[in-house]
């Protein structure tokens, strides 16, 4: 649906995206996922045609997307990250504004403003002017103006992050429920439970490179090491620094009196890792196997990064 | 001398009185304008200046005051967010 | 199509709200009202104060230099008003990231361009054919003399029509150009009035949209043949910017 191949964009001397390239299957939902800062917005903006770019090339439904602009952005729906709207009109101003830029039927749209606005439960705030909504409300209409016409594919760049818990959670539901659609989502966040929960591939973005592209399933299959979680009696400095020194130990992540253990095998690790353990003359109070989540390995991938 | 600026005064008054008519829609703009500048001022926020100043300036400088409020004085809800 | 419809309903409802229109119209047709009360005025009131000599050129006023003075004050500050209260027509669409939605939803930004052109363009020819107007019947009321008739009139406000369509497009294209409206509204002023100065050179001005004005006030010979060059040039220059203004915006970031 969307194939990008070596996407670069500079702000002036900043290298924003360093040659990115990446793909993204149709009815799936593709998650974007970085730190802030790391390009997710400015790939987004790129992507909906917003801004330019300075090298690489990008296909949608398998054409070219800067010589089909215009009639590829006809079926793009984008929810930005901090959404404007001509402020002194109201919810149905702007919505039916948007309907006639994308030339809907306009007596089927009178209906479908009506739906839409349900849909984002903002049909008692409909007369009031844009300008006087909250943060949320705002989100809410930005995600049915990226909605509207049913797009084939959406943008979502954090859709979920002005939301207060309860709009959070509405916004991943709704995701969900477009998930038996056939609509492609493209979702950039920071959240990663979010991703964890309704993405089918994961992308991690790391200061404008690609660190990995996989399928969630598979993800878990590659990168699922189990986490050694032991704690300590005492600051484990020196307990640290002579498991280092193993060779099947991959890293350490130290917490205060807790550490967490990251290993190359784990079926050696398993049998090994309470010998060695029991060798250090140290009192430990907890030891613990935990199944790695995408936070960890999202927190592996990033620090690696840093260390090359 | 007396006489005659007797008559001169006599003369504008009559001129005045019947230039009057003319005078009506420009009051009308002037006063119209005025009032509603007002009333923008205290409905919405006003910018660079407290709206007391915007007020003086609004009532104090003529049809100039009104429009430049209006202009730049009334934060435009194009504008904040 | 859809996009110049969208936006010109937007530009309208725009107007109403941000009182544009009020703004543009009082700016307009106050001067058409007060410029000839005044001239009748001041005569009268200052005639206990002033000299005899000054009075008398105060008074020599006909329907003909009226009109004239109505002329001078309407550029001089109509132009400012029209200036500042539009300078931000695409900067503050662009800075203000206004055209996210619009832009990826497909709209043209030539439908966008050419509905706010064309939207301000008929806005502020008919506020100048009625301060023209207006300003016609009430010299016709106040004064004799002189030379001036309908047909004059229109004439002459055809002319700061034709004239006021060139600015609109040196500002839309300014505003495209700039981040900040203020600069653009600023360069448009002092493009403007700086024009004027070229008025004095005869060979020169008529390739200049400014010596619309000057033929606008040249009362008794206002079409002719002199004009034949302002005119043309005018339309080129309102067509290559607006064509200008649609090439910026289509390649402008606008996220
Ligand atoms: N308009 C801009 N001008 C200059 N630098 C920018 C601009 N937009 C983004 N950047 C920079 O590009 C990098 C990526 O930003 P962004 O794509 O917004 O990251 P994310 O959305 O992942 O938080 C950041 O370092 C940011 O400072
Ligand atoms: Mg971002």
């Amino acid at each position: 649906m969307i194939k990008v191949v070596g996407l670069k964009k500079s702000y002036g001397r900043l290298e924003a995206l360093k040659s990115i390239s990446f793909e993204v299957e149709k009815g799936s939902v593709f998650g974007f996922i970085g730190l802030n800062g790391a390009g997710k917005t400015t790939t987004m903006n790129i992507l909906t045609g917003l801004i330019r770019f300075n090298g690489g090339k990008i296909f949608i439904k398998g054409k070219d997307f800067l010589k089909n602009k215009q009639e590829l952005i006809r079926t793009i729906g984008y929810l930005p990250e901090t959404p404007t709207f001509y402020n002194y009109m109201n919810a149905y101003e702007y919505l039916n504004f948007i309907a006639r830029i994308i030339g809907c039927d306009l007596k089927k749209t009178r209906k479908s403003v009506g739906k839409l606005l349900e849909m984002i439960k903002l049909t008692k705030h409909g007369k009031r002017r844009i300008g006087g909504y909250s943060r949320g409300m705002k989100q809410r209409l930005a995600l049915a103006v990226a909605f509207m016409n049913s797009p084939e594919i959406l943008f979502l760049d954090e859709p979920a992050s002005a939301l207060d818990p309860e709009g959070r959670v509405e916004m991943l539901e709704l995701i969900e429920s477009l998930k038996d659609d056939k609509i492609t989502i493209f979702l950039s966040t920071h959240i990663l439970n979010d991703a964890e929960r309704v993405c089918d591939k994961i992308c991690i973005i790391d200061e404008g490179k690609i660190l990995l592209t996989k399928n969630l399933s598979q993800l878990y299959e590659t990168y699922i090491q189990p986490i050694f979680d032991v704690e300590f009696e005492e600051d484990p400095e020196e307990a640290v620094n002579s498991l280092k020194k193993l060779s099947w130990i991959e890293s350490i992540k130290e917490n205060g009196r807790r550490i967490s253990i990251y290993v190359k095998d784990i079926d050696h690790a398993k049998k090994e890792i309470l010998k060695e353990i029991s060798k250090l003359n140290t009192n430990v109070t907890s030891y613990q196997i935990r199944k790695s989540t995408l936070e960890d390995i999202f927190m592996r991938m990033v620090s690696k990064n840093e260390i090359i | 001398m007396i006489h005659i600026t007797v008559i001169d005064i006599n003369f504008i008054i009559t001129e005045i009185l019947r230039l009057l008519p003319f005078f009506i829609p420009i009051i009308i703009i002037q006063y119209g304008l005025m009032i509603f500048a007002l009333v923008q001022l205290f409905r919405n926020e006003a910018a660079y200046l407290p709206k007391w100043g915007w007020a003086l300036i609004i009532i104090f400088f003529g049809i100039i005051g009104p429009v430049v409020f209006l202009i730049v004085g009334k934060k435009k809800e194009i504008e904040n967010d | 199509m859809r996009s110049f419809k969208a936006y010109f309903k937007k530009e309208i409802l725009e107007s109403v709200r941000g009182n544009k229109y009020l703004i543009l119209f009082v700016g307009t047709i106050f001067w058409a009202l007060m410029d000839p009360l005044m001239l009748k005025l001041l005569p009268l009131i200052l005639k206990n104060y002033l000299p005899a000599d000054l009075i008398v050129l105060f008074s020599t006023f006909n329907r003909d230099t009226a009109f004239q003075t109505f002329l001078n004050d309407l550029f001089q500050i109509g132009t400012i008003i029209i200036a500042l209260t539009l300078m931000g027509l695409l900067s503050n669409e662009v800075s203000l990231k206004k055209l996210v939605f619009p832009y990826s939803r497909g709209a043209s930004p030539a439908g966008v361009v050419l509905a706010k052109y064309i939207h301000y363009t008929i806005t502020i020819s008919l506020f100048i054919l009625i301060a023209f107007l207006t300003n016609y019947f009430y010299i016709n009321r106040l004064f004799t003399g002189g030379m001036l008739s309908i047909e004059i009139a229109l004439k002459s406000s055809l002319l700061y029509i034709l004239y006021y369509s060139v600015l609109l497009s040196i500002l839309l294209y300014f505003s495209s150009l700039f981040k900040r409206g203020l600069i653009a509204g600023i360069s448009v002023l002092v493009l403007g009035y700086s024009l004027s100065i070229f008025n004095q050179f005869e060979t020169i001005r008529v390739y200049l949209p400014n010596y619309l004005l000057f033929k606008a006030a040249d009362i008794g010979h206002i079409f002719d043949n002199s004009l034949i060059p302002t005119v043309i040039i005018s339309f080129c220059i309102i067509i290559l910017l607006v064509f200008f203004s649609i090439l910026r915006m289509k390649k402008i970031d606008v996220a």
